[in-house]
């Protein structure tokens, strides 16, 4: 007859899964189901629980147990509402700017600078950041790639304004920094936290 | 068993026809379904088997459903409406990838 795993046999399982920051609520209930199988196997071949889940352990290496959890997490944090149509949009929106600041500056008009400094940081750190989103979505690793591209890229644009005038533009580093401050909340904090706040509810739903 | 590269752009495609021939599965059956069909020549990695499945739900593609097997929660995978259009697309797109790589490579040939 088939050994099922005690209460305690699988909260061990979960504890495990925790442990190595398996924050997922999801991708915790399947792997733990997964694991749960293959220990009932090796019970099943005469192991005790300790041997037959350490060997359930060694067919799923922990680094592969991790990036099925952050690729899920990256797959969920996908913004749905980035399609071609938001992108033409905001596109228009964003260009619209720029250009309106290059008609103020052939007009005399004051604050021209102001405008097109706006127009142009939004279509680095705005339009390019989300037209890369959109095109990787066969990679699972997206997030990581635009924020890097976003902070490259910001990086590189203030370095280049100290190597040529030997001064921070302020406005360079400061808009720089807020969106910089704007995508990490987007795609990284805002995340971690819908992470964290159901892993919290996960194990508040495990002691009861 | 074969290599990762020639099993990178299939993976889908097996997940997707064995759930448009049966109405659910969950990750550990699909490997085993696998395993079985192929007489153990394909084996996907557990790491591609659930990032493969946790894209295909975000994108739509299939629903999950969790059901209580004993104690635990058991996560079953199936297609949507518009996964099953996907499905079928995908594998017919593979079956004339094949037939024109058997326009290349005669499979009739036996292996030298």
């Amino acid at each position: 007859m088939k050994r099922e795993l005690y209460d305690d046999e699988y909260k061990q399982i979960m504890l495990y899964l925790q442990s190595i920051g398996i924050a997922d609520e999801q991708v915790q209930a399947e792997m733990a189901d997964h694991l749960s199988i293959i220990t009932e196997l090796y019970l099943e071949q005469g192991y005790n629980f300790d041997d037959a889940f350490e060997r359930a352990k060694n067919g799923i290496k922990q680094n592969e147990l991790v990036d099925i959890n952050n690729n899920a997490g990256s797959f969920k944090g996908y913004p749905k509402f980035l399609g071609k149509n938001f992108l033409f949009i905001i596109g228009v929106v964003f260009f619209s700017i720029f250009f309106a600041g290059i008609y103020m500056k052939f007009n005399h008009i004051p604050k021209f600078r102001m405008v097109i400094i706006i127009g142009r940081r939004l279509i680095s750190f705005g339009l390019l950041p989300m037209i890369l989103l959109y095109n990787l979505v066969e990679y699972a690793n997206k997030t990581k790639q635009v924020l890097g591209f976003v902070f490259l890229f910001s990086a590189f644009q203030t370095l280049a304004e100290f190597i040529l005038k030997h001064k921070f533009n302020r406005i360079f580093l400061s808009t720089s920094v807020i969106i910089g401050i704007v995508w990490m909340v987007l795609f990284l904090l805002a995340p971690l936290l819908n992470r964290l706040k159901k892993a919290h509810i996960y194990k508040a739903k495990q002691s009861r | 068993m074969y290599s990762k590269e020639l099993l990178k752009g299939t993976i889908e495609i097996i997940i997707l026809k064995l759930l448009s021939q049966t109405e659910k599965m969950y990750g550990y059956e699909i490997t085993q379904k696998v395993k079985a069909l192929t007489s153990d020549k394909i084996m996907i990695s557990e790491g591609a088997l659930y990032s493969s499945l946790h894209k295909l739900e975000a994108t739509g593609v299939l629903a999950t459903e969790a059901v209580m097997t004993g104690k635990r929660p058991r996560i079953y995978y199936k297609l949507t409406k518009s996964g099953a259009d996907v499905a079928a697309a995908k594998i017919a797109e593979l079956t004339s990838f094949i037939k024109s790589l058997n326009e290349v490579i005669d499979f009739s040939l036996p292996i030298s």
